[in-house]
């Protein structure tokens, strides 16, 4: 009897303490990294909170000028634009490189940073962009391998005619170094989702882990289904974002580094995963595998969970994807 | 600057408020039960500090909406109550709240003319009803829009259109029209986006299905 009125008494205070909290939610959008970078933060100091964001936008901002392959001054443009020579970096842009190689690594090349020059040819930027000659893609293709980028101590060289590219990462990366901002501010709570590419921790503002709908591709009123997660990365690649029809032809971004052709294997992946560019070069990665060889390559990885829309409509699931309050549909 | 504006006029700030459930704060949780709080003034700083002091132990147990958007003209700043539907003249002072909100507009100077001030209002998100669009453009600030009213409008060169409670991009004067691919949004936190015309599509306020946010 005792026993329970001390009990009764605990939960009493920690709900009456708990309640007393007054927390803020702050939400703010911006264009950055080439989509549009969506920040909640939730925590007991309206201040701390936009200081936060603030600095989250900041490192976000300067990461893109570290590793964009389209602005001048970057270090990823300049590696690029002096094949054949050794051009020093931060520790930044070495990390990201190196972390790259042992995905790419990982992967078997499905993931490449080293796809450059490849995808330049097929502009998907262009107003009206043209499927390259196979000749060209043949030529382009046998450049490609993340083995031939050199490193010496924080220097990077690539071959000629090489380019690196980390779109299939940078995202994910660049989210990443956002979150170690807020929670070295002490946050509480918080997300970040540059186009699709999620990262969150604590929880939302119903007290509950967040809640991320995963869209359909192909019904923009449906979701696919939908996760609960907290300090976990969701990511998700598509073969809509970027994408042209040419003689009856459908062609979209995401390349197979051994063709340089669009992977035709899968409609939409997602991945959970620990850090948020895991998720998002694994998504990539997945697309260009297949849904049952990306989907065995996720059950040798710890914490890491996959969620396939083959080309031919067909779901597939990780073990452990379904453990994280996955719901289908609506 | 104009990024510093930009980050300025799309905050949206929800805030949880839960108290003990103190007697002040019993007294006046049936009279604030649908409000929307409108301060108009060029001391938003001091604004969200007197909120926070004065005027939270009238919101027990509530998720609150605050929302700041930067007016670059000179206007005319005050206190705006309206609770349940009704414009409350907070100068009358006739209830515990129209004292408070009193106190807070003689802290703020209000009413006064002010130059370049921030619009701050904050609302009981529980109690909205219907869903809303936030509709932000980089260089024209933020728009809200209730979704139960159909119309067409256009912002930084997107054309939208509001139907049956649904919100989509018709067209964009971009290149590659990615933006009017998705079709139509009716889900909370769900998004259309136009990257090269800096605008976005927010659906917000009390629908059926709620998420933090969507991976593509």
């Amino acid at each position: 009897m005792s026993l329970t009125l001390l009990l009764c008494s605990f939960l009493l205070i920690f709900r009456q303490s708990f309640s007393q909290e007054t927390l803020f939610q702050l939400e703010h959008e911006e264009f950055l990294l080439g989509t549009l970078v969506e920040f909640k933060v939730i925590h007991d100091d309206f201040g701390e909170a936009q200081n936060s964001i603030l600095q989250a936008v900041s490192e976000i901002q300067r990461i893109e000028n570290l590793i964009s392959p389209y602005i001048f001054s970057s270090e990823v443009y300049q590696i690029n634009a002096n094949p054949g020579k050794f051009v020093k970096v931060s520790s930044e842009t070495l990390e990201l490189c190196q972390k790259s190689c042992e995905l790419a690594k990982l992967t078997n090349s499905a993931f490449e940073p080293t796809l450059g020059a490849v995808l330049e040819k097929w502009n998907f930027n262009a107003l009206e962009p043209k499927k390259p000659s196979q000749e060209i893609l043949d030529a382009l293709v046998k450049k490609v391998g993340y083995s031939k980028i050199q490193f010496k101590n924080d220097s990077i060289k690539v071959d000629f005619e090489m380019k690196l590219d980390f779109g299939g990462i940078g995202k994910g990366f660049a989210v990443d170094k956002a979150i170690l901002i807020l929670k070295k501010n002490g946050i509480k709570s918080a997300l970040i989702n540059a186009g699709g590419d999620i990262f969150c921790f604590g929880k939302n503002s119903e007290g509950k882990k967040w809640k991320i709908g995963i869209k359909n591709p192909e019904k923009s009123d449906k979701n696919l289904g939908t996760v609960e997660i907290s300090d976990f990365a969701v990511a998700t690649s598509g073969n809509y974002e970027r994408n042209f029809v040419e003689n009856g032809i459908f062609y979209h971004h995401i390349l197979n580094p051994k063709t340089g052709l669009p992977s035709q294997t899968c409609k939409s992946v997602t991945v959970l995963a620990k850090t948020c560019e895991l998720a998002d070069a694994l998504a990539t990665a997945i697309f260009v595998l297949g849904a049952e060889n990306g989907i065995e390559l996720v059950e040798t990885l710890e914490k890491t969970e996959a969620f396939v829309v083959d080309g031919n409509g067909n779901l597939f699931f990780s073990k452990g994807f379904k453990d994280f309050g996955f719901s289908e549909g609506f | 600057m104009k990024r510093r504006n930009f980050l300025k006029n799309s905050f949206l700030a929800l805030a949880s408020v839960s108290f003990c459930q103190s007697g002040f704060a019993k007294v006046f949780e049936q009279k604030t039960s649908n409000f929307e709080l409108s301060i108009l003034t060029q001391n938003p700083e001091l604004a969200k500090i007197l909120v926070q002091t004065i005027l939270k132990p009238f919101f027990p147990n509530k998720v609150l909406s605050f929302q700041e958007f930067f007016l670059p003209q000179k206007v005319v700043g005050d206190l705006v109550w309206v609770e349940n539907f009704s414009l409350v003249n907070y100068k009358n002072q006739k209830t515990e709240i129209e004292k408070a909100l009193f106190k807070v507009a003689q802290k703020l100077k209000l009413p006064s003319l002010q130059e370049k001030p921030t619009l701050i209002k904050i609302s009981d998100l529980e109690h909205q009803k219907g869903s809303f669009a936030k509709v932000t453009s980089q260089s024209q600030g933020t728009k809200i829009f209730e979704l139960n009213k159909d119309f067409q409008s256009e912002i930084s060169g997107v054309t939208f259109e509001v139907k049956n409670n649904k919100i989509k991009i018709l067209h964009s004067t971009c290149k590659h029209k990615i933006c009017t691919q998705p079709g139509e949004i009716s889900q909370t936190n769900e998004k259309l986006i136009c990257i090269p015309n800096c605008v976005s599509i927010q659906i917000f306020g009390k629908v059926k299905n709620e998420f933090d946010a969507f991976t593509l």
